[in-house]
């Protein structure tokens, strides 16, 4: 069976097995703008960006009110400020947003983008690469 | 005794205390249960003990709803019936599928699981099944294999039980039974043109049964006609002389109702990490049955929303070389030396076979020092198979250690990588007024108006496959087992690859309400006393389950039946 689509199954794989397991270590450094520095180390969780802007344009279109970095980040983190998010780390946020995943999965906060039924999280971390 | 129709001569007069139309798996499960009865029964089979073209062409007909599978071949006019083709996929009906679906009209039957639940076990025994265990648990405790972590409240795993290939055809199990059986005269090629009824039209007085150049009647104190959900209806509507829409058609309802199974690929799975194995959704052997899982929307998700039953089978797409071994040729032909020896028909060439199963099992020879007076493996292709890439893999694992290898080893194993996962989602249709069978305006050969079916579904059964698939979405999510992809998006309409599953069911419906039904709980024709229908068309419903077992179990509760009124 073939399913024409932007997003590729390999695409949608990565977006998903590398928030589940990411191990990427990235070095901690003290900066202020943490808002932009979290939304760049979660885009960094989804290293085919391109189909990941793919899924994230799709998303979008579905939740216009989202289109913010900002907004999305907080929506991302949850009740974390910024200093803290950045200061997980990249494994711990993988974690972190693993379990939201899974969360969103049992909780019904699912949508589908491009036929996938994906988590709302993983829809939005799509976006934020979207929005770039 | 079996006699073929076409030596009797013409206007000839046939009585019996029974009469059955019919000698597929209802009218062979009947004949055969009532074999020892203290009565005459007649069986009347259209086709003779082997598949005839000219008797074929007698199943023609015209399609006028959704593309479905030419009428011809939709079923098999022979001994045996459609058993011959068959996949001996059983399951027995559950409490849900009789009680039907608030909300969903029309799925209500006038029996409940205690009216059919006796007959299972012998229901299953004339099918040949091997066992009669339908437990999830049981089967995961016996098999090595294991359903899906998933909740049982949102996604359920069932089982089927598969009959061995070899003994599906009731024209290989029961021929000679039914043909030795005293008391059970079966006519071949004998096919029923028209019922006639007494002059109150309250009874069946006869029969009238054409083969080529000749009719005769039959006479009989019951009749049942067995002869599939096509035809069925179509020998109802046809018998038009004394009532013009046909006989038990004062309701306007035979014909109507036509179910299916309607199936396509919804969507795939794509598994996401390690050690999930789908090998328990793969048809599998255990303890010498031949068990297939499959999931379904949990039964109170379904009910709470008003849903039909839509169940899913997993197909898994293996990677690479395994994929390719599992669809090669000498697979393939190791599939059928073991069904020849196992006593199936043996199809294709035996020596042929046996020449590419000998061939790919000694390919390893290949990778051995030619002319050596021992095995000794060469240096080179030993270094080119542990250097390669995996993608190069995939072309010298079969080329070295063949696809039996290759196959036997993900079969042994039991976990061969699996690349992806299609889902044929496969529903049980919400009946339908509109989806109906007719007469249409050509005739055959003895003047009988060929079908016309007009398969229709509804938006309902649309709306249980996207929840189901959503749900199963949801699920593999949760589980981190992996996700899902649908394949239709929302208002799209049916995809190309719907097609049914050779169930033609409903037709002439059970019901207690003679306005809402063809035949009563004793699936007796309501306003005719002594006709009686057998087989999938008297479902109320499809049923979550294939319908040969339960058509098989209706037959059987037929059978007592009709013993207590003959006597």
């Amino acid at each position: 069976m073939t399913m024409p689509g932007p997003i590729s199954r390999r695409s949608l794989l990565k977006l998903a097995g590398t928030i589940a397991f990411s191990v990427v270590a990235v070095g901690y450094r003290h900066q202020p703008a943490y808002q932009g520095l979290v939304a760049g180390r979660l885009r960094a969780l989804l290293p085919h960006g391109a189909a990941a802007a793919a899924l994230g344009t799709a998303y979008l279109a579905q939740v216009p009110s989202e289109a913010s970095r900002d907004r999305l980040v907080a929506a991302l983190i949850g009740s974390q400020p910024g200093r803290a998010a950045y200061d997980l780390g990249q494994r711990r946020l993988a974690a972190h947003l693993d379990r939201r995943i899974r969360s969103d999965f049992a909780e019904g906060r699912t949508l589908s983008l491009h036929g996938w039924i994906v988590s709302v999280t993983e829809g939005r971390l799509a976006a934020l690469v979207a929005i770039g | 005794m079996m006699i073929d129709a076409r030596s009797l001569a013409d206007g000839e007069s046939i009585t019996a205390d029974l009469c059955i139309v019919g000698a597929g798996a209802a009218g062979i499960a009947l004949a055969n249960e009532l074999a020892d009865a203290p009565f005459r029964t007649v069986l009347l089979e259209s086709g003779g003990l082997t598949l005839e073209p000219e008797t074929q062409r007698l199943n023609e007909g015209t399609s006028s709803g959704l593309d479905y599978f030419p009428l011809v071949g939709a079923r098999l006019r022979y001994f045996g019936g459609t058993t011959n083709h068959w996949g001996g996929t059983c399951r027995p009906f559950d409490e849900a599928d009789l009680r039907g679906t608030e909300g969903v009209p029309d799925t209500a039957w006038p029996i409940t699981l205690s009216d059919l639940a006796p007959y299972y076990d012998e229901a299953g025994r004339i099918a040949q099944l091997d066992s009669s265990e339908w437990d999830v648990d049981t089967w995961a405790g016996r098999s090595r294999f294991g359903p899906l972590p998933l909740d049982p409240e949102a996604i359920e795993t069932r089982v089927a039980l598969i009959v061995d290939p070899t003994r599906r055809s009731f024209n290989t199990v029961y021929a000679d039974e039914i043909a030795d059986a005293p008391r059970v005269t079966t006519y071949l090629n004998a096919n029923v043109v028209d019922v006639r009824l007494s002059d109150d039209h309250a009874t069946v007085r006869d029969l009238v049964v054409a083969t080529p150049g000749r009719t005769f009647t039959v006479t009989a104190r019951r009749f049942v006609l067995a002869a599939g959900g096509i035809e069925n209806p179509r020998i109802l509507l046809a018998s038009n002389r004394q009532q013009p829409n046909g006989v038990g058609n004062g309701e306007g309802l035979v014909g109507r109702y036509f179910l299916e199974h309607p199936r396509f690929i919804g969507g795939i799975i794509e598994p996401l990490g390690e050690a999930v194995s789908f090998s328990f959704y793969e048809q599998h052997l255990v303890e010498g049955s031949r068990v297939l899982g499959y999931l379904a929307l949990a039964e109170g998700l379904r009910e709470s929303e008003g849903l039909v039953d839509v169940q899913m089978r997993l197909f898994p797409i293996l990677t690479g070389p395994h994929e390719r071994a599992r669809r090669s040729a000498e697979v393939e032909a190791l599939r059928r030396l073991v069904e020849g020896v196992r006593g199936g028909s043996g199809r294709g060439n035996l020596a042929d076979d046996a020449g590419r199963v000998l061939d790919d099992l000694t390919s390893w020879r290949r990778l051995l020092v030619p002319g050596g007076g021992l095995p000794v493996p060469q240096p080179d292709l030993v270094r080119i198979i542990a250097e390669a890439s995996p993608e190069q893999l995939d072309a010298l694992l079969p080329e070295f250690f063949g696809d039996i290898a290759v196959f036997g080893y993900g079969e042994v194993s039991g976990s061969p990588p699996v690349e992806r996962i299609e889902i044929s989602t496969r529903i049980d249709q919400a009946p339908n007024p509109d989806s109906r069978v007719t007469l249409g305006t050509e005739r055959d050969e003895f003047g009988m108006p060929r079908p016309n079916l007009d398969w229709r579904l509804s938006p309902i059964d649309r709306e249980s496959v996207d929840r189901a698939l959503q749900v199963l979405g949801q699920e593999l999510g949760r589980t981190g087992i992996g996700r899902l992809r649908v394949r239709l998006s929302e208002g799209e309409g049916w995809p190309s690859d719907l097609e049914g599953g050779y169930h033609h069911m409903g037709t002439t419906r059970m019901s207690a309400d003679p306005k809402r039904g063809v035949v009563d709980a004793d699936c007796r024709v309501h306003g005719v006393s002594n006709l009686y229908v057998a087989g999938s068309s008297t479902f109320t419903t499809g049923g979550s389950a294939t319908p040969t077992l339960t058509l098989i179990a209706l037959a059987l509760r037929l059978a007592d039946h009709l013993r207590a009124e003959i006597g």
